[in-house]
């Protein structure tokens, strides 16, 4: 375990100071609050905007989207620049397993994603709480923030992050890029209905519903959510998973 | 012997054979492994360390075999890969610190002894992506000292520095084995070599040219190195037709060729004396030129 926990620590020292992922960090909250900022134009647009939760609901299931898609690209290159740095023959030729390098990593990566998903969350909520011009109690924000840290932040970090790191390290990366491109563009591109949202859609699949659901149409279709989670937990644990089936990713044991 | 190797052989799937039927021994002190790019070094020390699984033969390092009993030789060993460029972002103190707790050493003295063994303490809070290419190899050197392992295999660690971090290395790998210990030393530059090694053998193609003492080498040529002065160019094509040429030299009034005479065809050639570049250059069938 003192090898996870070391691979682990350093995986997300390494991360955390990359600037590149803090300028995605900033470039996502200046658009979230482009969008979302409680000024007189937006509180006209947005009918829903001065419920916290509804906020909370909406940087979550759209704006969130652009940090991810920016870690992602950022967190694919972890186990294609041990290799093309010379750090996978040191590896391997110390008595570090298969199991503990990729747990690891993943987890690291999985931390990773975690806290800057949290620290956008609080990022815009904090200016929000603080910028409103309207009354908001502190625990009208902190409500939904602890849900959509349960109820999406932890599964979405998971998949972002698991797949990320795990894919590039059986395939091409350029493809991996590609693929995630297009899953991406699909999951910004797509509009939400009233009804079951499909399964595999990422920050706005109907895990987001639960919390914040619109009132003229309180449908919450515990199946779909249901559904959602296992596809993004599912699939992040999936690639780990075909990761550790790879026989030739590390040395014969 | 602390490394053993019995015919050793390594063929990749694409179908080449990077080491063919390959065995020698080695036993404390600095051994060299010579040998052209691509003649098959990495491929024999990936073997060492346990990155590489033989397609035949055996590997025995401290009399543990290194596909039976991997952990025992990774336990013994220190690894200096050819281009390890680290973790950028990290400082040095972190990565030697970070390699320490993936080899399981737990002292952070540990860690701090090894950076004043390469002179890198003072620089422990700088940043790798900031350390000049001798401080970085320094750096690797100190992650391989880790453990105070009985082999050090390092692959081209002076490759690419200025002369001054090359002497300074190699005082370092000679030290090191000095307390008897063994250093593994893949180099193409036959100085390393000369400098550090009583023993090395010699890779062509995958295949083992020599083995044994550097004198030995140095005495299959000895007496048959010689320097002979041509005027036109169209003379050194000549020669090389006849002689193996060791060296050539370009000058206002001609050029000179050190050559290796075995036959005597070049009577007026002045004898010079034979170095281990020469032996090396002749083992390769090759030619320099300067």
């Amino acid at each position: 375990m003192r090898k996870i926990f070391a691979i682990v620590h350093y995986e997300y020292k390494m991360q955390f100071m990359c600037l590149a992922a803090w300028g995605i960090l900033l470039a996502a909250t200046v658009l979230s609050q482009l969008d979302n900022f409680p000024s007189a134009g937006n509180l006209a647009r947005l009918e829903f905007l001065k419920e916290p939760a509804y906020y909370v609901y909406r940087i979550m299931s759209l704006d969130s989207l652009i940090l991810l898609f920016g870690l992602l690209f950022l967190l694919a290159g972890r186990l294609p620049l041990d290799a093309k740095t010379g750090m996978k023959p040191l590896l391997l030729s110390s008595a570090l397993r298969k199991g503990q390098y990729v747990w690891g990593k993943l987890l690291g990566g999985f931390l990773y994603v975690f806290s800057m998903l949290c620290i956008f969350l609080l990022l815009n909520t904090g200016i929000y709480f603080i910028a409103a011009p309207f009354a908001i109690s502190l625990s009208a924000c902190v409500v939904p923030l602890v849900k959509a840290v349960f109820v999406s932040v932890i599964p979405v970090s998971l998949f972002v992050s698991f797949c990320s790191i795990a894919l590039p390290g059986m395939m091409d990366i350029r493809l991996f890029y590609l693929l995630a491109a297009v899953f991406f563009g699909f999951n910004a591109s797509y509009v939400g209905s009233a009804d079951a949202m499909p399964f595999y859609l990422l920050t706005s699949g109907d895990l987001v519903r639960l919390i914040w659901v619109h009132p003229r149409w309180p449908f919450v279709s515990m199946g779909s959510v249901a559904a959602n989670g296992l596809f993004l937990v599912g699939s992040g644990l999936a690639s780990a998973g075909l990761l550790f089936l790879k026989h030739r990713f590390w040395r014969a044991e | 012997m602390n490394i053993e190797i019995r015919h050793l052989t390594k063929k990749y799937r694409n179908g080449v054979t990077a080491l063919d039927d390959i065995s020698f021994r080695v036993g404390n002190g600095v051994f060299g492994l010579l040998g052209h790019n691509g003649a098959g070094k990495t491929t024999l020390m990936k073997a060492l360390v346990t990155v590489l699984t033989p397609s035949a033969g055996t590997v025995r390092l401290c009399g543990f075999d290194t596909v039976k009993q991997g952990d025992e030789v990774r336990a013994r060993v220190g690894y200096l890969p050819q281009e390890l460029a680290m973790y950028p972002s990290l400082s040095v103190f972190d990565f030697v610190n970070y390699m320490a707790q993936l080899k399981g050493v737990r002292d952070k003295r540990a860690v701090q002894e090894v950076l004043e063994e390469v002179e890198m303490l003072e620089f422990s809070k700088r940043r790798i992506g900031q350390l000049s290419g001798g401080m970085k190899r320094r750096v690797g050197i100190a992650q391989a000292l880790l453990g105070n392992p009985p082999i050090l295999v390092v692959d081209e660690p002076t490759a690419g520095l200025d002369p001054e971090e090359r002497v300074r290395l190699r005082g370092l790998l000679s030290r090191y084995a000095g307390e008897g210990r063994t250093v593994l030393l893949s180099t193409h530059i036959v100085e390393d070599v000369y400098q550090l090694c009583e023993e090395l053998a010699v890779l062509r193609k995958g295949r083992l040219f020599y083995a044994g003492t550097s004198a030995a080498l140095l005495e299959q040529v000895k007496g048959r190195v010689k320097i002979l002065r041509l005027e036109q160019e169209s003379q050194l094509i000549e020669l090389q037709r006849k002689a193996v040429v060791l060296a050539t030299t370009y000058e206002s009034r001609g050029l000179t060729a050190r050559i290796m005479d075995e036959s005597d065809l070049y009577p007026q050639a002045e004898p010079a004396e034979a170095t281990l570049e020469d032996a090396y250059v002749y083992c390769m069938g090759g030619k320099a030129h300067a």
